[in-house]
Order: structure tokens, then sequence, then C-alpha cells
């Protein structure tokens, strides 16, 4: 669905400065039906990834395919693409409902008023319709991008930090809405800071540093279980036994790590103190741990 | 392409109306020589009825080329720097279709304005019963055209160039500035006595020379058509000569749209 190979953008300073790079060797594929998540630290080059794909900025080096095709800014291969920008700069002269009107002609589609005012009703918008977008909140700006992706039926949907500036209830709506366009066919690459939502939603993930993948998998398999050590809780009047690590007390619980290799001596301290065990399981590892042993281990690790 | 060309004309007359300093521009070139022409307009001899006319005229033009560069301007400026065009370029619309509905746009509202100072200077042609001159359409003619190169100048210009840089360099590098270069120039070159002065004003000549020519001009036959519109009268020469100018501005218009595309397809929206 979409490729980059050796892909290199750098951006200018000035004439007497440095060039900045923000990608450098970037590679990368996703795959049909894939909710594919890019993350990284600030400056890692994630948005300026999702311009090569949008083709918003042409790579300096390498090569960007969407489809198999390199693509073009306004060509006939948007016609099943949506974009939800980071900042949400639609026409802030244009009231709500005028703005949807134009996107969806924009597409060349004649869409009945009843499919607009139901997309408005989807996102929570119905009553701000006659609202000029410079008078919105950034959350219904937000809104009003995922509107326009519901008027169409995109096959491939860019997301650039997509619930930033939104509420609670908007987040879980628009969780629901990705899955829903993905269970219908719609491939998802998500540009997002929120490892939890991403961890939820993504089905694949690439982490980022300094302009370039430094690990690509699926999000399954960094979410395994740790099987050299234990997640414990329990019951302590004293002090924790050596064998558990990165120990946290609080109103007489304390919770922490026990190796595997030392499991057997901490259930032993257990039964010696007669104390009450409330956890001991596995080890889950969470996107977040991957995400800081990539950046500590710096690019290329995995 | 049609409906997509037609939407954005839409879009960017709402823009039109919509923007305060558009506006505000607006009152202030059409608004305040309005203002200051209308306590001539009751003290008059009747012997001055028809400068009268073409006072108006004259105003009405020369601010509407303004408002009309202020619309290319803001309308090109406000779409790149809000990043509202890369909205419509993640979508099937090329930037030709943008760039066309733009100059649309800004065409159609020069053409309206224009329609109606015409149609103002009809009725006080009426009014004073003075007879009509059919020159002053070969007039509109000749401003639609004007118009047209200017707006696309500026649209390309803004295009490539911050405002301000834009409005300097339409203000600075026009062919009246080369033309009057030629003129100092060459009284330099009347006066010098050594060989290499001689050599170096010559040489400065032919580069100013170069640039009069190769720079567009709003109206290639200016002082050809002066008499057109210091009598309001039509003849055939003149009209002619208006046939020629539709070519030419038409051929610049296309020449600073393709630049206009070319430019906009090499941008980084970021």
């Amino acid at each position: 669905m979409i490729s980059a190979r050796d892909v290199a953008v750098a951006f200018s300073q000035g004439w007497f400065k440095p060039k900045i790079r923000a990608l450098d060797g970037f590679s990368v594929s996703v795959e049909p039906g894939d909710v594919f998540g890019l993350l990284g630290p600030n400056g890692a080059g994630k948005s300026t990834a999702m311009y090569c794909f949008l083709g918003l900025i042409a790579p300096d080096r390498g090569a960007v395919r969407v489809r198999g095709e390199s693509p073009d800014p306004g060509s006939p291969l948007f016609r099943r693409i949506a974009y939800v920008p980071e900042d949400p700069h639609y026409h802030e002269y244009l009231t709500v409902r005028e703005a949807l009107d134009y996107y969806a002609a924009l597409y060349g589609m004649r869409i009945p008023g009843s499919k607009v005012g139901s997309a408005l009703e989807r996102v929570g918008l119905a009553e701000s319709q006659t609202m000029r977008i410079s008078h919105c909140s950034k959350g219904m700006k937000q809104k009003v991008g995922l509107a326009a992706c519901l008027l169409g039926e995109p096959d491939l949907v860019f997301l650039d930090e997509p619930t930033r500036g939104l509420d609670p209830l908007a987040v879980k709506e628009f969780r629901d809405v990705i899955v829903e366009m993905n269970r219908r066919g719609a491939t998802f690459v998500i540009n997002s800071h929120v490892l939890s939502e991403v961890e939820m939603v993504c089905t694949r993930v690439a982490i980022m540093n300094k302009g370039r993948v430094a690990l690509q998998d699926r999000t399954q398999n960094l979410l395994k279980y740790d099987l050299e050590s234990y997640t414990v809780e329990f019951s302590s009047a004293g002090q924790a036994p050596s064998c558990v690590g990165e120990a946290k007390t609080e109103a007489g619980r304390t919770r922490g790590i026990v190796p595997a290799a030392r499991l057997g001596e901490f259930l032993g301290f257990i039964a010696e103190k007669r104390s009450t065990l409330y956890e001991c399981s596995l080890k889950r590892l969470t996107l977040e741990d991957a995400f800081f042993d990539v950046l500590h281990q710096g690019p290329g690790h995995g | 392409m049609g409906e997509q060309l037609a939407a954005t004309v839409m879009a960017n007359l709402r823009f039109y109306r919509r923007s305060r300093l558009l506006l505000g521009i607006a009152l202030l070139f059409v608004g305040m020589p309005a203002l200051s022409m209308i306590p001539s307009l009751f003290f008059l001899s009747s012997a001055a009825k028809f400068e009268i006319i073409q006072m108006v005229l004259r105003q009405a033009t020369s601010a509407i080329s303004l408002l009309t560069a202020a619309l290319a301007m803001l309308a090109i400026h406000h779409h790149l720097t809000s990043r509202a065009y890369r909205v419509v370029v993640t979508k099937p619309c090329r930037p030709e279709t943008w760039l066309l509905a733009h100059f649309l746009s800004g065409m159609l509202v020069g053409t309206a304005l224009l329609a109606v100072s015409l149609l103002g200077c009809g009725v006080l042609f009426v009014v004073w019963r003075i007879p009509f001159q059919w020159g002053m359409l070969l007039i509109g003619v000749d401003q639609l055209l004007r118009l047209l190169v200017l707006f696309s100048a500026v649209s390309f210009l803004t295009i490539v160039l911050h405002p301000i840089v834009a409005i300097l360099s339409l203000a600075v590098v026009r062919e009246e500035t080369f033309y009057q270069l030629i003129v100092v120039i060459s009284a330099g070159l009347s006066n010098a006595e050594g060989r290499l002065e001689r050599g170096f004003y010559t040489a400065l000549r032919q580069l100013c020379s170069a640039a009069y020519y190769a720079l567009p001009s709003s109206q290639p036959f200016d002082q050809k058509l002066q008499p057109l519109y210091s009598t309001f009268r039509a003849s055939l020469p003149e009209a002619g000569l208006l046939a020629l100018s539709i070519l030419y501005a038409a051929l610049v218009a296309a020449l600073f749209y393709f630049l206009g595309v070319f430019a906009l397809k090499r941008r980084r929206l970021v």
C-alpha cells in the first residue's frame, strides 16, 4: 500500500547555516488493512514522513510510493485518500457546513445533504454547522477533519496527531471510527505521541528516531510478556527483600519486579513472613517499554 | 474538474466577502476617492461635466486595479500561510485547478466592479444629457486587460515572494523604471568623454533596454490609446489595437499562470 525506501529530506535554515536532516535513510512499508502507528520523540521526523506520503514534500533522496505511484499533490490518487492534519488548518472563513460541502466537491462527489448531516451528527458538530471555522475550538476543528473523512469512503487515511485537543469522549468516538473504518478495509497511518492510544488501535508500529525507523513490528509482538521477570504485589510490614527490584511501598503494600530466577526465594520470604500475596504475574511489556528501549539504545536497534 | 473549479471559485468569493482586511482595503481604495469626488459633482459648470465623467472613470479604474491586486495578494498569501491550500491538494484537486479558480474568482470580481463603474458613468451621461460615447466600452475592455495582467503578475509574485517583497518588486522592477534609467544613462553617455566610460554606459543601456523589453507591460499600446481616453470616441484603429492587446494580455496571463503552477508544485508544503 505504502512504501518508502531510503528517503532523505533536509530543511534549509538559511544560506550560511547547516541543513536540518529531518529524514535520513527512512524506510518503511505499510500493508493494506494495517492501522500503522508512527511513533517517535519530537523532531524524529514523523510529520515529515507523513508529508512525504502525501506528496507535500518531495524527498531529496529515495523513493516514496503510495499504491505503487509517486504521490503528486492533487493527483487522482487522492480520490480514496483522507488526511486529518495535526494543526487543523481548514478554510477558516467558511462555516463548518460550507467547508464540508467544499471538501466533498473537491473529491468530485455529489454528496446528499443528509450524508453531510449524518457525518456532522456522528462527530457531534450538528449544532455548530453554521459556525465559522475560525470561531471553532481546536477540538471542533479536528472534528471537521474527521467528518470530512466520513463523507468520502477512503481506503487510506492519514492521521497526524488526531486526538490532540479532543476531550475524552471525542477521543473514544475517534477511536471507534478508526476501528469501524478499518473493519471495512481502510488502512490507517497514524502519527501520535499518545502511546496508550497507539497501543489500543494500531496493528503495526514503527518507532522513529533521528529521521529513520529504529524499530518496525506488529504491535502484539511488542506487547509480549517478559519471561525473565514477574510483577509482584504483597503486604509488607518492613523492608522489601533484596530479590524485589523497583520496589514501591504504599499503604502497607509493596509492588515490584522479581527476576524469574529468584522467584523461589521471594515465595519463601512471603511464606516466612506470612505476608499476603496480591499479585504475582509475568511482567507485561508495554509499547512505552519498547519505545524507551529503542530511544535509549539508539537507532538501528531492533 | 468543473465541479472543483466552481467550488473553489465559490470558496474564494466567500473569502473576499468575509475578509475584514479586504473590506478595509476596499473602503480605502474605492470609498475615499469616491467621497473626495462628491463635492465636485455639485459645483460644476456644464462644460466641465464631461471632464468629471472622465475623472470618475479614471479614479474608479485605478481604485479597482489596486483592489484587484489586493485580492490576488491576500487570497494567495492567506491560503498558503494558513495552510488551507494543503487541505486542497491532499484531495484530488491539482494546483492547476486551484490557481485557475483563483484567477477566475479574482477576475470575476474585477469585471463586476468595472461593469459597475462603467454603468455609473453611463448613468452620468444620461442624467447630464451628454451624448453617450461608445468608446467607453473599449475603455472597459482595455481596463479589463490591464486588470488581468496586473492580477496574474501579483498572484505569481505572491506565490514566490513575501507579499511585502512582492509589492516592492512590482513598484520598482517595472518597465517605466527601466525607461527612466535608459533616459538617464543616455544623457550620461552623451556627456561621457573617456572610452572606458562610454563603454560602461553603453553596456548599462543595453542591459536596461533588455530589461525594458523583457518586462511585461500592463498595456503595450498605452500611448496610442490616449486619444480614446481623452475623447471616449471609438475608432477602428483603436479597436484593432485592443484586439492585439487581448492577445498580449492572454499570453502574459498564461505565462504567469504556468510560472505560478510551477512554483506551487516546487513549493514544500510544510
